[in-house]
């Protein structure tokens, strides 16, 4: 007799469910069977993956879910139809709104206004008719029963039958088949499962433990006694129910009635509401042209036959909306003032730019517009926009008014076990201690969970630890198992979904934990629902060459200079190629790794097809295709680039012969093998993606063999294909690369010529860039530009520039010497509204005193400590240890959480200002701690000058040193690790690439395979480095190729002896 | 009152349902099974799965039966 399987939870049941949606697929597909249901708890989100993977398999797919109802029962739903699923998706966007994000309940209310077309099964025990009856309360049960009945209807409502060894089974079945008679009901049986097969039960089981916070030795009600919850095969279930063969039989019944719900071919991007009496077709086309006419001022037909190309293609693929609801979100921007920047292969659409989206000119580049869109592919189009960080969310914001909150949600992203997360949940589950487990997960690299066992013969930080690895061989077994499994649901940084119908029929919406209404299904899924996804990214980047800008802006006011504009910045500014020449271009975006450094200080660049390479080059694809040499010796004329055909030369000489565009591929098939634009685009993707050889050698038959049709000798078209074969999955897309290339340039311009206004906004606006803020700090004093400590009087809420007097008189207006303030947000513990305090009450009048300010701002003591400690009182009283002994007097006067404040200004309450005898100060180094734990950074030193004395005792050289030093002998090094990281070689051997920072500067180690397996231990873990090698010039940058690694003695150093 | 004796037995099946047990060269044959469950037990211990049998003996003595699953049948516990 035929079984389907109507109560299957995956992995979407967020740590109850062990088996992925393909091995359930899978399994059932070798059972024979024609259909499968997937019901997790109160989620769809497995409904597109679930779709395409049964479909794929010939097995008919149900969508359904268990829901938790308000009075916390459990009860499946199955959707006959999309109309069934529709409605089970307000039912879960209700629940999410009644009970929470953490605790969904559906009311019964709901559920008697939205049970059309769907089919309910009582559930397992946690449903309330088994679980009444388990409790002996029959009547109850009855009574939930024909409540159930009424709601849902007799036919659509089924009293579920499990067979799962556990205890009292045979007695709650029998009771239920007997209510089922008695009522005129139908029974079903299932197996509620959660995993595939038997031997999954301990993964199901450690993940209730990671679930319920509770280790394998606690009891806990949720652990289930048994291993029976996994996929039987249909004899199996049909020996399990001889006696009940009518709940066999309902499994197909059904299954008969459930239909697929989704419908990829839909399409419910919203209508862009245009001007009265124009199509959007129109809209957009009068709106490109007339952006044409701003961008290039004469269109050329060459200029009209491309826009007409691009029209053309956006017409036929009826996504003209889409271009027009991104196009009015830049205008919404451009309004506001908000800064923006359209990235990713949107570039390389002419008219994205002359919609002002992106600032790429696609037709002057030579760009490829089917890199983005072609009619062969008829993917949807996906423009993405970098905002300033600060604005994305009223960005996001306009776009809910516009469209009506109903049609307009965050797109969710799901959160899965890597090594490291894996790790720490089922090392916890599995007792080991925090510490132990917190050592162990943090000595593993980024790598999925999956590549543990791998991780642990390859990298040395784990081989070499002391830890007892062989005790984990459990751990690492079940982590693998759980690799990929979604852990929890997140809200995507960046994208928002927008839809024609109310979105709540489309997806289930929740509540993610910042408040925002996300859908149930992550970036990829959502566009098999028919939904077009919009990328609003934040970009601190923008936020800090806004705040550079305004800040160059008010210097230059105050100076009656002529303002300074961002978009007027010269393309062919000498100075700012001299800067990327000598490799010191930390800050800069996109071009300040120490890998991008390395590249600046060899490549020469002198234009802008340079930088926008670098952006290119310095990837890992690039890196591993081992593009970088040649490109650099070609570069600088030391190989002569060589062109197997003629017509390659135009194609690849910006690129000095080297493939390194996803875009040249198009156009080289294009050119050589008469491929149309789209099946050249397919090659690329082919290319990029690598997912089979097969497909790889059938795309390259189809070259070789119209390209020898084009009149390509076949030795020829061999040769090129194999030049696109090298570089297959390394390329880069020539459009992002151009759009990121521009902010790189202009960020490196302002990096050159206003040092300090922009360190300054790189530091109010962190996190951003590769280097923590300290490393700003050091690079800012490199230059020059003293780091002042916060002050109480001064700081305001972002780091400022000031201009520094000289003598007790200023410099000149036009040269001042600048310096940076460290802002009050800077210090640990302050909020928003204690910062607000003290700036107002300042801007009344200066704070005279401890005492005055304490008065005047009733701020928390802890807040009050760490500003003295960090010097912000300096300015009024320069001993601090003295200041933290004032405020220990005033302690019993300061408020307390939730308690007024006891500074009313009763005089009797008044203290004296300053304690009758003096107390000693703290030491410089007591001073260097605490600015360092309360700042994140130091203004005025650094960690390693205290080291100084001991490594000069032992002759370790220091960066400055090392800068004097004549390449190609052995030096020693010591400096503060800066982002140790290893990325991928053509080789796959292993070469580590670190900065040591020290009080002088910086120098950059490379540490090849060999020495790495030696101190791999070391490098990954310690703080602080001696590096023993040879210093090399490359370019005009020095390394040093380390020989011997070892830690820095901290403590020992820190004596200075 | 209950015993537990954790001792190794002879059953006698019908299918897969115990019918009769011999312990200490006595035979019981039981007349009823009140209550039967599985257990997985500690797996990360390579504790075996169990079933477990609750049974009534001709004689109404109360009884607790282990089928292990590597086939091992055990007298777990006496109810007197």
């Amino acid at each position: 007799m035929a079984f389907i399987h109507l109560h299957v939870h995956s992995p979407f049941s967020f740590l109850d469910g062990a088996s992925s949606i393909p091995t359930l697929v899978q399994q059932a597909a070798d059972f024979g069977a024609s259909a499968l249901a997937i019901t997790d708890h109160n989620n769809v989100s497995a409904a597109v993956q679930f779709y395409k993977t049964a479909t794929a398999a010939g097995i008919k797919p149900i969508q359904g879910a268990e829901l938790t109802l308000d009075k916390g029962y459990h009860l499946v739903c199955l959707a006959k139809n999309p109309t069934g699923y529709a409605n089970l998706c307000q039912l879960l966007t209700i629940a999410y709104q009644y009970g929470g994000r953490s605790n969904p309940r559906v009311p019964m209310e709901a559920l008697a206004k939205h049970h059309k077309d769907l089919i309910f099964l009582s559930g397992c025990r946690g449903g309330e008719v088994p679980s009444l009856i388990l409790q002996g309360d029959l009547d109850a049960a009855r009574k939930a029963a024909q409540c159930y009945m009424e709601i849902c209807g007799r036919d659509n409502f089924y009293l579920e039958l499990i067979s799962d060894f556990l205890p009292h089974t045979s007695q709650l079945n029998t009771v239920l088949s007997q209510l089922a008679a008695e009522l005129g009901l139908k029974v079903v049986a299932t197996n509620n499962v959660h995993y595939a097969k038997k031997e999954n039960f301990p993964l199901h089981d450690t993940f209730t433990c990671i679930r319920t916070l509770t280790e394998l030795d606690d009891v806990h009600p949720q652990r289930r006694l048994n291993a029976e919850n996994y996929l039987k095969s249909p004899a199996e279930m049909t020996k399990l129910f001889t006696s009940y063969p009518e709940a066999i039989a309902a499994t197909q019944e059904i299954a008969d009635r459930c239909q697929p719900v989704l419908d990829p071919t839909r399409h419910l991007f919203p209508a862009f509401p245009v001007p009265c009496g124009l199509s959007a077709a129109t809209f957009l086309r009068k709106l490109t042209y007339q952006g044409a006419a701003e961008r290039y001022g004469t269109i050329t037909p060459a200029i009209k036959q491309r826009l007409e190309h691009e029209l053309g293609i956006i017409t036929r693929l009826q996504v003209e909306d889409y271009f027009l609801v991104m196009w009015d979100i830049a205008c919404f921007a451009r309004k506001r003032g908000i800064r923006y920047a359209g990235r990713g292969s949107a570039a390389d659409s002419a008219v994205v730019y002359c919609l002002k989206i992106t600032e790429v000119d696609a037709i002057a580049r030579g760009l490829l517009f089917e890199r983005f869109l072609s009619l062969e592919r008829a993917q949807k189009p996906d423009i993405d926009i970098d905002f300033d960080a600060r604005y994305r969310d009223d960005v996001a914001t306009y776009v809910y008014d516009k469209y009506g909150k109903e049609h307009v949600a965050a797109v969710c992203t799901f959160n899965t076990f890597r090594a490291r997360s894996a790790l720490r949940d089922f090392g916890k589950a599995l007792g080991f201690p925090p510490q132990e487990i917190d050592n162990l997960a943090k000595r593993f690299p980024h790598v999925p969970a999956d590549a543990i066992q791998k991780a642990l013969g390859k990298f040395p930080e784990i081989r070499k630890s002391p830890l007892p690895v062989w005790k984990y061989r459990q751990l690492f077994s079940l982590c693998e198992e759980a690799a990929g499994f979604p852990r929890f649901i997140g809200t995507h940084l960046a994208g928002l979904v927008i839809s024609k119908e109310p979105l709540t029929t489309v997806t289930p919406l929740q509540e993610a934990a910042k408040g925002v209404l996300i859908t149930q299904f992550d970036k990829d899924d959502i566009e098999d629902l028919g939904l077009i996804k919009l990328d609003l990214l934040s970009l601190r980047t923008l936020a800090a060459v806004e705040d550079t800008v305004t800040s160059i802006n008010i210097q230059a006011a105050k100076a009656n200079a002529p303002s300074f504009r961002y978009e007027g910045i010269p393309l062919d500014d000498t100075a700012t190629y001299q800067r990327l020449n000598s490799g010191k271009t930390i800050g800069a975006f996109q071009l300040e790794s120490p890998a991008q450094r390395a590249l600046q200080a060899r490549l020469g660049a002198n234009n802008m097809e340079d930088i926008i390479a670098s952006v290119a080059l310095i990837r890992p694809g690039p890196i591993k295709g081992n593009m970088v040499e040649p490109f650099i010796a070609r570069r600088h004329q030391e190989e002569k680039p060589t062109y197997i055909h003629p017509a390659l030369e135009p194609i690849l000489a910006k690129t000095y012969g080297v493939v390194l565009y996803q875009e040249q591929v198009i156009e080289i098939a294009t050119t050589i093998a008469g491929f149309t634009p789209g099946e050249s685009d397919r090659l690329r993707r082919v290319m990029t993606h690598f997912r089979s050889q097969k497909e790889m050698d059938a795309i390259g038959e189809e070259f070789i063999a119209k390209a020898t049709a084009n009149g390509v000798e076949l030795e020829v078209a061999k040769t090129i294909f194999s030049y696109i074969l090298g570089y297959a999955g390394y390329g880069f897309c020539e459009a992002h690369a151009a759009a990121f290339g521009d902010t790189a340039y202009k960020t490196s311009y302002l990096l050159e010529h206003y040092p300090a206004h922009f360190y300054a906004a790189i530091l109010s606006n962190q996190p951003m860039g590769f280097y923590p803020p300290n490393t700003i700090c050091l690079e800012a004093r490199r230059r020059n530009i003293p780091i002042l400590p916060p002050d109480i009087n001064i700081s305001t809420e972002r780091f400022t520039v000031e201009e520094l007097p000289l003598n007790g008189k200023r410099h000149i207006p036009a040269d001042p010497r600048l310096a940076i303030r460290v802002s009050l947000a800077q210090v640990a513990k302050m909020d928003q509204a204690s910062l607000e305090k003290i700036l107002v009450q300042r801007s009344r009048d200066p704070y005279h005193s401890l005492l005055d300010f304490c008065q005047r701002t009733h701020l928390d003591k802890d807040i009050v400590t760490n500003l003295i400690l960090c010097g912000a009182f300096d300015g009024l009283y320069p001993n601090r240890r003295q200041l933290l002994w004032d405020l220990g007097k005033f302690q019993e006067l300061l408020p307390r959480k939730d308690q007024p404040s006891l500074f009313t200004g009763e005089p009797q309450l008044l203290l004296q200002e300053s304690s009758s005898y003096e107390v000693p100060d703290f030491s410089p180094k007591e001073k260097f701690l605490h600015e360092y734990s309360i700042l994140g950074l130091n203004a005025t030193t650094h960690l390693m000058a205290f080291f100084r004395p001991y490594l000069e005792h032992r002759h370790i050289a220091s960066s400055h040193k090392l800068e004097q030093t004549l390449p190609g002998g052995y030096v020693r090094a010591a400096g503060i690790v800066i982002r140790p990281h290893r990325p991928p070689t053509k080789s796959g051997r292993t070469v580590v690439f670190l900065t040591l920072e020290d009080e002088f500067g910086m120098i950059d180690v490379t540490i090849f395979e060999d020495v790495y397996q030696k101190y791999g231990h070391i490098i990954f873990t310690e703080p602080a480095l001696i590096v023993w090698g040879k210093l090399e010039q490359r370019g005009n940058a020095k390394s040093i190729t380390a020989r011997r690694v070892e830690a820095l003695p901290l403590a020992t150093a820190w004596q200075g002896d | 009152m209950a015993r537990r004796i954790n001792a190794s037995i002879q059953v006698t099946c019908q299918g897969e349902q115990p019918i009769a047990f011999q312990w200490e060269g006595q035979l019981y044959v039981i007349s009823r099974i009140i209550e039967s469950w599985r257990e997985c037990g500690e797996w990360w211990e390579k504790a075996p799965e169990i079933t477990v049998y609750q049974i009534i003996t001709d004689t109404q003595g109360l009884y607790e039966l282990h089928h292990r699953a590597t086939g091992e049948w055990l007298l777990y516990k006496i109810y007197d």
